[in-house]
């Protein structure tokens, strides 16, 4: 075998060899701490007295965008696979979002879909989740409102 | 050619004796403890050969492993039941019941053996129980929901350090009198570890990805760490030099200089670390990991005839001055916690090496059913909800996904005929995107025993007579991500 050769066959397992592990590490790489605290952070304003939008975005992004997605348009990935009827709500659509007074919504998330006549997918929070966090996501959804929300 | 032969047969017998005897387990220096959750089981295995010694059938869904270096102690969530098992048999001498609902999930006990603190979950308590009377105390957390999940103690045994992530803070519980004393807010605050002087907690927050340094004594937060995404548990080396902590969402443990209060050092694993623990030379460092992805994926067969595929949890040894995996294994259940002791403070003969953790193509080990009727079927792919089915069986249509169930409560009349039928929706794990995510469904205090995992594409059916009136918690027993302890929900029988 030439040296030529022994070389080509070289780079060929060195490329072989890193294409494997890209194409195994990569759908597998783990998330870092400021990739995980970038999608966790706050940077738009608080529009409520009442809560904190950043402590309610943590916690947005943990229990809800699976069904609501991340840009709170109920576009989340398992809506759509599970075809879910009626669809999450879209917490961006000010002109609905906005007419519904604080107490619904803490209510909504509270006691569930099912306990205000709304989809069943909607759990109960109030088993896991204190009345402050509650609160806290009710504000950081209004911060997400197009037209924004101004009531308070 | 006589002696040729003489000889060849005594290198034969003897590798065999040897071969039988399996010397090379016992001679690792350190045994592992795991209580394997959804297996209901205790796992017994060699550190660091990670070869199964034994394993102990206990109860449904098994966590907390701690010693006080005579005994063992585990909880089992579902049951309510504290085990005290004998070290030196590795067999079970004393249970003690706990309260009805309480929900066990982490435990701690007095350097002297007389005291467990347990922190109760699903029921927002804290107990203290005597192991010789058997006596339980109980501290109610307020406001509901508090979920206490996490507890250690103080090295004077006079405080327990309890993480409740309902309410974002770590409290402080004296032991004498028994009742709350301080708390601090730490968001999503998991695991907690003490130095051996006393003096600071360390406190892992998983949505602030943080690694917090608590005083003990003005119990307020001195630094904190950013050190990975979801970290979950800490260790302390046996010096108090070297804190460990696991990230879950970043695969890897994290190695802090307690002195300088820096990271020092990142162990990669694979994949999605939650419980970690350390051996008494300091050696090792052992992690067990909860997603297998593309190393461990065909061990197990299908679940059922109808599909279902669930790639096993793995353990992971690392020698920690190389920073090196020595030793990764596949195993059953759904590990929650671990404890290393060495060998000669076991005084077992009984734990013998060349046991199998996983046997390649067996079904998963899940603790064996009392009470309920469990089969699967294809996906269930209509709306959830409460209906009255056919056959006069109230069935409820359940979804799981990261991390909720859908619906999260349901009531039924006592005497109905209950037909659960649960359906994993997930397409992957949120935020660890893992497509193997299998999430686990068990009803704590039922007197039934339920436990049940939920691979994608299937739907577990799991049918059974509401005996009984209350309010019993239902919850995610297969570790999923990120909140799975927070994937919970209510079953009402009135």
């Amino acid at each position: 075998m030439s040296n030529k050769e022994e070389k080509m066959k070289r780079y060929l397992f060195y490329f072989i060899s890193a294409l494997y592990l890209f194409g195994f590490a990569m759908p597998l790489y783990a998330i870092s701490a400021d990739e995980f605290l970038e999608v966790t952070k706050f940077s738009g304003k608080a529009v409520t007295k009442k809560g904190d939008p950043a402590e309610g975005k943590a916690i947005y992004v943990m229990f809800c965008v699976n069904c609501h997605g991340e840009k709170g348009d109920g576009n989340g990935p398992v809506a759509k696979v599970a075809k879910m009827d009626p669809k999450p709500r879209n917490h961006a659509d000010g002109k609905y979002m906005n007419e519904r007074k604080g107490e619904d919504l803490f209510k909504a998330i509270k006691l569930g879909g099912k306990a205000v006549d709304k989809s069943v997918y909607m759990p109960a929070f109030s088993m896991v989740l204190s009345d402050e966090d509650i609160w806290n996501i009710v504000a950081f959804v209004r911060t997400i409102a197009i037209p924004p929300y101004s009531k308070d | 050619m006589f002696r040729k032969i003489l000889r060849i047969s005594l290198v034969l017998i003897g590798s065999l004796i040897i071969y039988s005897s399996k010397g090379f387990a016992v001679d690792d220096p350190f045994i592992g403890y795991g209580s394997g959750g959804y297996n209901g089981k205790l796992m017994i295995f060699s550190i660091p050969g990670l070869e199964s010694l034994k394993e102990i059938s206990i109860g449904v869904d098994i966590h907390g492993v701690v010693s006080d270096g005579k005994d063992l102690f585990v909880v089992d969530k579902a049951q309510n039941i504290l085990f005290v098992i004998d070290l030196s048999k590795s067999s079970v001498k004393k249970d003690i019941k706990l309260l009805y609902g309480f929900g066990p999930s982490s435990i701690a006990v007095s350097k002297d053996g007389k005291n467990v603190y347990i922190a109760g979950e699903l029921s927002g308590k804290v107990a203290m129980v005597s192991i010789d009377s058997g006596k339980v105390v109980t501290v109610d957390l307020k406001p509901m929901p508090s979920s206490p999940n996490f507890i250690t103690i103080t090295p004077d045994g006079k405080y327990c350090l309890v993480s409740d992530y309902s309410n974002n803070r770590v409290l402080r519980i004296s032991t004498s009198p028994f009742k709350l004393d301080r708390e601090i807010k730490i968001r999503s605050p998991h695991g907690i570890a003490v130095t051996s002087d006393g003096k600071y907690a360390l406190v892992s927050s998983k949505f602030s990805a943080s690694l917090n340094i608590v005083d003990i004594k003005d119990f307020k937060v001195e630094k904190a760490i950013k050190t990975g995404a979801v970290p979950l548990n800490t260790v302390i080396d046996s010096k108090g030099a070297f804190a460990y902590q696991s990230q879950h969402g970043s695969s890897e443990i994290v190695k802090i200089d307690l002195a300088k209060k820096e990271i020092v050092g990142r162990f990669p694993v694979k994949y999605n670390p939650d419980n970690i623990s350390i051996s008494p030379d300091d050696k090792y460092l052992l992690s067990i990991n909860k997603f297998s992805t593309g190393i461990y994926d065909k061990i197990y067969s299908n679940i059922s005839d109808k599909g279902g595929i669930v790639t096993p949890q793995n353990m992971e040894v690392i020698e920690i001055a190389s920073g090196k995996t020595i030793k990764q294994v596949a195993v059953s259940g759904d590990i929650t916690d671990t404890i290393i002791l060495s060998r000669g403070s076991v005084k077992d003969a009984s734990l013998k090496g060349g046991g199998q953790f996983i046997k390649q193509g067996g079904k998963p080990d899940v603790s064996p059913k009392e009470g309920v009727k469990v089969s699967y079927m294809p996906a269930d792919d209509r709306p959830p909800g409460i209906f009255d089915a056919d056959d006069g069986a109230i069935e409820i249509r359940l979804k799981a996904l990261s991390y909720i169930f859908a619906p999260n409560v349901v009531n039924v009349f006592k005497g109905d005929t209950v037909r659960f039928i649960i359906t994993n929706i997930d397409e992957k794990s949120l935020y660890i995107d893992k497509p193997d995510v299998v999430h686990g469904f068990t009803i704590n205090g039922f007197g039934k025993q339920t436990g049940v995992l939920l691979p994608r594409g299937v739907s577990a059916v799991m049918e059974f007579k509401a005996d009984r009136k209350g309010s019993f918690d239902f919850y995610c027993s297969n570790f999923c991500g990120p909140v799975h302890h927070e994937m919970r929900g209510r079953l009402i029988v009135e």
